[in-house]
């Protein structure tokens, strides 16, 4: 199979990459490893489970347009659930082919498509906080329940409380309010009046003024449905036996140090967490891509160039891998992909790829302003250490708590990478290969060893990225699979 | 300048084992790693304890013939080190000697372990020629392809996570000192000794380079021990060799033997935390430019060999394709032309040391002792007469006057 372009994941990024390709005549693969393309935000519902207006608000208009007539192209072939487990450089020598080999695992056997161009638009993924009690069943990442609410409508569990720093809490907890859930309290970890200094500045509050009315009455809607909405706190741990039934909050000083001995309980079934989101860049990094730290903006982010592409040639990126920045950019930064990729290909000349990613860009550099923003303000900073005790696991495959890290650290004087700690401690081992705990270990070496996160570096993300099974690899075409 | 008695250059199994060692002996040691400890081959091998003469080494029998009076002894000896490495570095290094199966598939693959029975036997190296009911009673776990196995009590495998920190942890409470990410650009014989410099990071002004004066140098730069020894002006015929490993998600253990094939390629073991690690040998990619290898580059997986591995692998042990590969890495190793390791004194500059090819994994605690022990006394090793770069003497291998 080959194709003029492989799009790897079919969110809004990948998308609005695979609409303009396709206007332009490229015939166009896009893989996504879900059965419906759409994304993290659009998640549809399942066939036979379909909702009137499962995404009510205007914010996601824009995203279902580009999804609907994307979905009408006929030079676009859609393959969902389809998991890409790496690429390879096609030919003998990898030095002289331009062309790509995507490994493909297709549910039943591995497929190996060919190209020349690649975009991965893989998106984020929730960042599991580590504290006291994270494992119980029970405790869910916020997303992890917008998902579940999006796409079957029904509610898991009874009583929900949210906890963290990211204004996602709010829209995940109107959510589950409205699809008939019942919400015990909504605790951020900021300062009310450190939101609002941001949002009261006039320039900030016009230029946004959609996204923040947005927010505005989210929260509005919340506090009439009696909803608590608290700031300043901070969770301590979750308890429970066989299932979370309650949580420790503590408040938190001026100088952000949480209060844990002063902690209130709050009886709750469900336990939503979020505190930022982490990029799903390992098949960018197994491709070899680069990529550079950022605290705020998800950890290993892929660098690319102003077309959005790479290190490595032929191969692009958009939307959130390259730093989280929420669904608007990751439209836009898939038009600008694919014009790169137009460009690159002769089908746009370049005066016609600049005038139109002219607009793109303008767009773009907006939302990003206001992307920045909401990082900044939803930047947990040091909190999630204090939350850490040396017996919380960083690394939950493989049971390795930070103690051993520290431990590791104090008895190896000589180990300061990223993948050197992995080796010698089997963090990052485990099925998830290290997409939760590769942000906190990076921060624990950083800090132990007073490095910068670019000089501790990111695990070497290596074939496959998702475990498969082996059945599937020693298959040989002429046998029923 | 800092000084030193020996600087050893690479902090893979023999450099570190080395420091260990020599510091034990109360020599002052310098390790300059280009990386971190243990980032290459020997932290990224199969693990495997090859006591039996390996698949790569027995292809060619004359070749054989000619090497087993020497190879047996110091498997001897590399056996009784393995015994009591656990105590002697005083921690867990996922040590496993419970048994080593070679198996073979035809009736030719068969006489080849006969008569390979027949002579690790004579030389002292107890080895046992199952039949196919004996190898499936031992191992039930082989597929029934299995017609035979040479089975090796003393085989096994140990933990390449965790053997080489573990000496290095050792030399350095004995006052080894280790330079990492530091990396030799260049060896100058002054006087009786040497001066090292090395590159602290990339970039840098001559004046922020490490310079180490030493007495004597051991080159344990693995695959890359042929750039260390021009350095030296010296040809060492040594060249690197990618190969690739997988692993399996973790699974109850049922499969305590190490396995091996006496006519494809293929090593698997299930490590103590449930994992099976595959290999045996299958090549990787060296990245190249412009006709010429990058040597800091790490090689590519090729996903040809990789579906052969895992073919055998599940050919020989069924269960393999039940299971979910979880990832795969590729290292480089250094090999030698006549398959056999380079260990010893480059007889033209006095002083420089060398240990480097083989299967320095299984080899490497053991050459780095003998080594030491070379490199303290001023003597030559009986035992590693037959490895000494001299008998490459005969390329012209030292450039110098
Ligand atoms: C759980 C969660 C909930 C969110 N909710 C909101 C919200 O309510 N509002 C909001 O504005 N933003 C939300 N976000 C942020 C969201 O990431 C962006 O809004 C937007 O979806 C990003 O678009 P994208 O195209 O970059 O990535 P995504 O939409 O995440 O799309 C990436 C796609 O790539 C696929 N993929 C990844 N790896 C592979 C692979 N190896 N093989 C095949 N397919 C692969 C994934 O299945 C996914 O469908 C949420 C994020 C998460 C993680
Ligand atoms: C995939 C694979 C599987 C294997 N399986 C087995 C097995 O099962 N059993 C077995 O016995 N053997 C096995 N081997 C072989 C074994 O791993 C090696 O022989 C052994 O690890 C070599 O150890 P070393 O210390 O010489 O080399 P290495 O561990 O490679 O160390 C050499 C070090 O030198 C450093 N270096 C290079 N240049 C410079 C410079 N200019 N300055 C400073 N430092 C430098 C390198 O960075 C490197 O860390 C395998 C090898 C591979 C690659």
């Amino acid at each position: 199979m080959d194709a003029e372009l492989v799009i790897v994941g079919a969110g809004p990024a990948g998308l609005a990459a695979a609409e303009i390709a396709s206007v332009h005549g490229l015939n166009v693969i896009v893989l996504d490893e879900q059965t419906k393309p759409g994304g993290q935000i659009f998640r549809q519902p399942p066939e036979g489970f379909r909702v009137h207006s499962w995404m009510p608000d205007s914010i996601y208009r824009e995203g279902k347009s580009v999804l609907a007539s994307a979905s009408t192209r006929k030079n676009i072939r859609w393959l969902l659930g389809s998991t890409v487990l790496g690429t390879f450089a096609a030919g003998s020598n990898g030095e002289n082919s331009n062309r790509i080999k995507v490994v493909v695992d297709t549910g039943v056997l591995i497929e190996e498509i060919q190209t020349e161009h690649l975009i991965f638009a893989t998106g984020c993924h929730d960042m599991a906080a580590a504290f006291p009690g994270w494992n119980l069943p029970g405790v869910m990442a916020t997303g992890g329940i917008q998902a579940f609410v999006k796409s079957q409508q029904i509610v898991p569990g009874e009583r929900f409380l949210f906890v963290g720093t990211h204004p996602l809490q709010l829209i995940v907890a109107d959510q589950v309010c409205q699809a008939g859930g019942h919400v015990v309290g909504v605790v951020f970890a900021q300062q009310f009046k450190r939101m609002l200094s941001i949002i009261r500045n006039p320039f900030t509050m016009l230029r946004f003024s959609g996204k923040f009315l947005f927010l505005a009455k989210t929260l509005y809607r919340l506090r009439n449905a009696g909803v608590p909405v608290s700031f300043q706190e901070s969770l301590v741990r979750a308890n429970g036996d066989l299932q979370v039934s309650s949580i420790d909050i503590a408040s938190i000083s001026l100088d952000g140090i949480v209060q844990k001995n002063e902690s209130r309980r709050v009886e709750a079934d469900r336990l939503g967490v979020c505190y930022n989101f982490l990029v799903s860049s390992e098949l960018a990094r197994q491709s070899g891509a680069e990529c550079e730290w950022s605290s705020q903006a998800g950890g290993w982010i892929v660098r690319h160039n102003q077309w959005m592409q790479s290190s490595v040639p032929g191969i692009s990126v958009a939307g959130e891998v390259t730093g989280v920045a929420g669904a608007d950019a990751a439209l836009e930064e898939g038009r600008l992909a694919a014009l790169g990729v137009l460009l690159k290909k002769g089908v746009l000349g370049s005066t016609a790829a600049a005038r139109l990613a002219e607009p793109v860009r303008r767009r773009l550099s907006n939302i990003n302003a206001f992307a920045g923003l909401l990082r900044e303000l939803s930047y947990p900073g040091n909190l999630l250490n204090q939350l850490l005790s040396d017996e919380t696991n960083i690394c939950k495959c493989e049971g390795i708590t930070a103690g051993d890290i520290k431990k590791a650290l104090a008895e190896n004087s000589c180990i300061s990478s990223g993948s050197a700690v992995k080796l010698i401690s089997r963090t990052g081992m485990g099925l998830c290969q290290g997409r939760y705990c590769n942000y906190p270990l990076t921060k624990a070496i950083a800090e132990y060893r007073e490095a910068s996160e670019n000089e501790v570096g990111p695990f070497t993300a290596q074939f496959p990225v998702k475990p498969v099974l082996i059945k599937k690899i020693t298959h040989k075409p002429d046998e029923p699979a | 300048m800092r000084n030193y008695d020996v600087a050893i250059i690479g902090g893979g199994v023999i450099g570190c084992a080395s420091a260990y060692f020599l510091a034990k002996a109360g020599v002052s040691v310098a390790i300059i790693e280009r990386g971190q400890l243990n980032a290459g081959a020997s932290g990224r091998n199969a693990g495997s304890l090859h006591f039996q003469l390996e698949h790569r080494l027995i292809h060619n029998e004359t070749h054989l013939k000619a090497q087993l009076p020497h190879l047996i002894p110091l498997t001897l000896a590399a056996i009784e080190q393995w015994n009591t490495l656990e105590d002697e570095l005083s921690c867990d290094i996922g040590l496993s000697m419970s048994g080593g199966v070679m198996v073979a598939e035809t009736s030719e693959q068969i006489r080849l372990l006969e008569r390979k029975a027949k002579l690790e036997n004579r030389y002292g190296l107890a080895v046992e020629l199952l039949s196919a009911e004996e190898t499936l009673a031992r191992a039930p776990y082989l597929g029934e392809t299995v017609q035979a196995a040479l089975y090796c009590r003393e085989e096994g495998h140990c933990n390449p996570r965790l053997l080489t920190p573990a000496f290095a942890r050792k030399a350095e409470a004995l006052g080894a000192d280790f330079f990492t990410d530091t990396a030799v650009m260049g060896l100058d014989k002054v006087g009786a000794g040497w001066n090292v410099s090395s590159r602290i990071r990339p970039g840098e002004k001559a004046s922020e380079r490490l310079e180490i004066r030493a007495e004597k140098v051991l080159n344990a730069s693995g695959a890359w021990a042929h750039e260390i020894a021009a350095m030296a002006n010296i040809h060492l015929p040594i060249f690197p060799v990618a190969l690739m490993m997988s692993v399996t998600e973790p699974v109850p253990v049922f499969l305590k033997h190490m396995v091996q094939h006496v006519g494809r390629k293929l090593s698997l073991k299930q490590v103590e935390d449930g994992n099976l690690l595959i290999g045996g040998g299958w090549s990787a990619r060296l990245q190249q430019h412009a006709g010429k290898w990058i040597s800091n580059a790490p090689a590519k997986l090729s996903l040809d060999a990789l579906k052969s591995n895992l073919g055998v692998a599940s050919e020989i042990v069924p269960a393999v394709n039940q299971l979910h590969l979880l990832r795969t890495w590729t290292g480089i190793t250094g090999v030698t032309a006549d398959q056999l390791p380079i260990v010893g004194q480059v007889d033209q500059t006095p002083g420089f040391y060398v240990a480097a090819g083989g299967s320095g994994f299984t080899f490497g605690p053991l050459y780095a002792r003998l080594l030491s022990e070379e490199i303290l006394t001023g003597l030559p090793s009986e035992a590693l007469q037959p490895y000494s770069p001299a008998r490459f003497g005969h390329v012209n291998m030292y450039m110098g006057n």
